[in-house]
């Protein structure tokens, strides 16, 4: 009974046979993607576990048209002609967003500047920058980064109108940063050595001595430390140390990142690890041999916790407020979800767009009515029971 | 006068490259209790613990590969040695957690190795002994170049007459080489120490947990603990560097400068047993990480991730050649005089800051960045290029300033001497006899800046004018991004540079090595 409380979907990217340029490598990218199945089968947690092959999203990506997983396509009035000037301080990566950056530009006619580094770097520049900022806007990866800056009150608020685009639980609990695009915590699996009957049903089944020794985990990547700060609010001090402990006794791999988990399992020189679940689809982009999948847990889970990345518009920046408000309320509309979607594999969280065709529901994953933007002021004792408990230390 | 000019230049150049260290003391000050706290906490302890084991085991390794290649490069006859003389400096230039990546990838249960051979057993490469080696294997340049550079110029008199006396290859290596060689060695050993101290992305990545390591985990979430690691690495780093300056102090060598080229030793029989060293070491921490970048280039086009590709790696190509080029000159040039004060009038107040400059090295980039910005922030310096290109220089300036004291020592006071009883101007006699002379030496100061630049990544994210891009970022935000046809795209750009502008600018100029 256990087994179908937990949704296994295997990610699998049939590659295009020939690709001359990166567009059309991008537009066949999109249609290889394995169709959707059944919404109703997915989004069902107590279904029995549904997967799409690999041999079937071969045959199927042949036939699927354009709409099953949507494609990304900057049309005119997304946005309205507004002009003027617009500095981004982006800890979005500029090899994935930069089409976006420019399709606001395109259409905005906005001219605009963009800072990449590390959401963290970038959080700590803008919190000693202060009023002297030339940021108009943070667009972070991690909300735990908008949470420190919301912290330091140097967030404006946004409009209702903005806000309400997003269901609660991914937006401020102060309205000054809103959600754009969500990843969910996985755990990603070595296919030959790990029979899907024995993956862990949530979060807690990892703790077992089935793992010991078996597992990877990130303990300083940001990810794992708001994954840690989620269940820190959640179950309070005292059962986060005591997973942590549990966590410390299997004596898992420790790794850098969650690319590098990723790559430890291809390997099979770890069987599990905790990662968000586009570094698993990445990979298998660059090396569709690669024997791993993602194993979703249930929604409710703290193993499936949503981690969303947002934009929140700085109050130094009042002279571009319309601009800076222009470009988050972009993020939201049909256009930019869409391109979350397509391009960077991430769940869509406004409006209607849908998800990736390898990803199941978000109503399946996450955790219902769970606030993520508390987040930001559990990061401290996150990051301090993790150093605690040794985690780190290896 | 003249003794306050130098004074005042002394207390000018202290005052500017302590600025990281005044920055760490401010933010402690902030809440003094908190980051006393996490001073003495027992979480401290182990990652302290830690970093000084590593720096030491990685001192004693990076000693014996850097002398060990300079002089089978520079003085035997081992074939190739024209080519090896180039390629050993370059793993230098391999950013360290690149290096990790491709190391772990490679012998790692299930890598490459494992993959192409069916080795599998192969001894852990994490941890203590994972760190030593990737550090070993990417920064044992830094004691190769000075070293190299040293040999080049000693005079062959002693040497031969050595071997007039029949005496082995081995007996003078040991009894005049390495002698004569004792600042350089210290000076690069000291490099490797402070560099592994202010590693980041080696110990990330294989999982051994150091003070920076810790500090880069908390910047953001426990900004007092990040504070506190960081006082504790400035301390160290004071403490290595005084202890440097303690030993080179107690050992002088002869001065001397080879009017004739360097001494080739013939190793006779030992010429191809030398040739497999020289080769296993290129393939370790060169050929191997080089293959390793070239087969995610290759596996990622044929199975079409091109999706990722990014065509532009010009622009941030030619940004990290300026912005590499720069800090290099501008480092040799600001450390000269400081070298000139400390060697020829041991100046006090430019010893001191001739320590800070060194010391700064080992604060990971981040905190110089962040106190650069500090110092700068509201003015329009803000994100300009000369201001990040004095950051560099903050941070990397000790590289120079070591190698140019080591050129200002091996000229001969004789000379100077010379040419003043023939009535040469001070500056003439700099200009036309001195500067010539120490050109070996100063062009591999900077070289080592310039490498060292062509890697950065915290100062660089943190400084740089808005709209540059540099090779590193590219190459960070990429691989973070798990789109590894770029980031081995622009890692081998990156390694192609370096090898050309090291002949170019610092090979080269090692006149006798020509």
């Amino acid at each position: 009974m256990l087994g179908a409380l937990y949704i296994s979907v295997e990610v699998s990217v049939t590659s295009p046979a020939v690709t001359r340029t990166p567009l059309v490598a991008l537009a066949s990218l999109a249609l290889m993607l394995p169709a959707c199945s059944d919404d109703s089968e997915e989004s069902d947690a107590t279904s029995a576990p549904t997967e799409s092959s690999g041999a079937e999203a071969g045959s199927e990506s042949a036939s699927a048209s354009a709409t099953a997983g949507g494609e990304f396509a900057c049309e005119p009035g997304a946005v309205e002609e507004i002009g003027g000037d617009l500095t981004v301080y982006s800890g979005r990566v500029e090899e994935l967003v930069d089409p976006l950056i420019e399709c606001f530009e395109e259409l905005s006619g906005v001219d605009i500047e963009v800072r990449y580094a590390g959401s963290d770097e970038l959080a700590l520049q803008l919190a000693e920058e202060g009023d002297d900022t030339d940021a108009d806007v943070f667009f972070s990866q991690t909300s735990g980064a908008l949470g420190v800056l919301e912290g330091e009150g140097l967030l404006a608020e946004l409009p209702a109108a903005t806000l309400d685009q997003v269901a609660d639980e991914y937006r401020s609990p102060t309205d000054v940063w809103v959600g754009a695009s969500g990843r969910v915590r996985t755990f990603v699996y070595n296919t030959e050595n790990v029979a899907e009957d024995e993956l862990p049903a949530t979060i807690d089944d990892v703790l077992t001595s089935d793992w010991e020794g078996r597992i990877g985990v990130a303990p300083s990547n940001a990810s794992f430390q708001d994954f840690i700060a989620a269940m820190f609010l959640e179950r309070g001090e005292e059962a986060t140390a005591e997973f942590l402990g549990a966590l410390v006794a299997l004596e898992p791999r420790i790794e850098a990142s969650n690319v590098s988990i990723v790559d430890a399992v291809g390997r099979g020189e770890i069987d599990g690890g905790l990662v968000n679940h586009y570094y698993g689809v990445r990979a298998l982009q660059e090396d569709p041999d690669l024997p791993i999948a993602n194993h979703f847990f249930p929604s409710g889970d703290l193993g499936s916790f949503v981690l969303v990345a947002g934009a929140g518009v700085l109050q130094a920046g009042a002279d571009h407020q319309e601009q800076a408000l222009a470009f988050v309320d972009f993020l939201l509309t049909p256009v930019a979800q869409q391109f979350f979607a397509s391009e960077t594999g991430e769940y869509p969280i406004a409006g209607d767009v849908e998800p990736p065709a390898d990803l199941p529901e978000l109503g399946s994953v996450g955790i219902p009515g769970y606030d993520e933007g508390r987040l930001g002021a559990a990061i401290t004792d996150a990051a301090r029971l993790i150093d605690e408990s040794g985690l780190a230390e290896g | 006068m003249r003794r306050r000019v130098t004074a005042a230049i002394g207390l000018a150049v202290a005052a500017t490259f302590a600025l990281p260290f005044v920055y760490l003391v401010r933010r402690a000050g902030g809440d003094p209790g908190a980051t006393w706290d996490a001073l003495f906490d027992e979480q401290t302890r182990g990652p302290l613990w830690r970093t000084i084991q590593l720096m030491v085991l990685v001192s004693i390794t990076t000693a014996v590969l850097g002398v060990g290649l300079a002089w089978l490069t520079v003085r035997t006859d081992v074939p190739g040695r024209r080519v090896w003389r180039v390629t050993a400096a370059l793993p230098l230039v391999i950013p360290s957690f690149v290096g990790a990546a491709a190391w772990v990838l490679t012998f790692e249960r299930g890598g490459l190795v494992d993959e192409w051979f069916g080795i599998s057993s192969l001894p852990d490469v994490r941890g203590l002994r994972g760190a030593a080696v990737v550090l070993t294997l990417f920064s044992y340049p830094y004691v190769y170049l000075p070293v190299a550079a040293r040999l080049a110029t000693l005079p062959p008199s002693l040497e031969e007459s050595a071997r007039l006396l029949g005496r082995s290859p081995w007996y003078s290596f040991r009894h005049i080489v390495l002698p004569q060689c004792w600042p350089a060695i210290a000076a690069g050993v000291l490099f490797v120490a402070l560099y592994t101290v202010s590693d980041f992305g080696a110990v990330q990545f294989v999982g051994y947990d150091t003070l920076t390591r810790r500090l880069f985990a908390n910047q953001l979430r426990q900004p007092d603990v990040a504070t506190a690691m960081g006082l504790l690495l400035a301390a160290l780093a004071l403490t290595i560097t005084l202890a440097e300056r303690a030993v080179v102090r107690r050992a002088r060598p002869t001065a001397g400068v080879g009017s004739r080229r360097a001494l080739l030793v013939p190793l006779g029989r030992w010429r191809w047993a030398a040739l497999a060293a020289v080769v296993a070491s290129t393939v370790a921490s060169l050929l191997g990480p080089v293959g390793v970048l070239v087969w995610w280039v290759v596996r990622g086009l044929r199975t079409g991730a091109a999706r990722s590709v990014s065509p532009d790696l010009v622009g941030p190509a030619w940004s990290s050649i300026q912005a590499g080029l720069a800090a290099a000159l501008t480092a040799v040039v600001v450390v000269l005089p400081l070298a000139l004060l400390t060697v020829r009038q041991r100046n006090r107040t430019a010893g001191a800051a001739g320590v800070l400059v060194v010391a700064g090295f080992a604060l990971p980039g981040l905190v110089t960045a962040f106190a650069v910005a500090l110092a700068v922030r509201g003015t329009p310096l803000y994100f300009t290029f000369p201001v990040l290109i004095a950051a560099y220089v903050l941070h990397f300036g000790g590289q120079a300033l070591r190698s140019a004291q080591s050129a200002v020592t091996a000229v001969p006071a004789r000379l100077g001497e010379a040419a003043r009883l023939l009535g040469a101007p001070w500056w003439r006699r700099l200009l036309r006899v001195e500067l010539p002379l120490m050109l070996p030496g100063l062009a591999a100061g900077g070289g080592l800046v310039l490498l060292s630049v062509l890697k950065e990544l915290p100062i660089t994210l943190v400084l740089r004018p808005t709209d540059m891009t540099t090779l590193a970022q590219r190459i960070f935000a990429t691989y973070e991004e798990a789109l590894r046809v770029d980031a081995g795209l622009a890692s081998l750009v990156l390694i192609g540079l370096s090898a050309v502008l090291t002949w170019l600018l610092v090979i080269r100029r090692m006149q006798h090595l020509r």
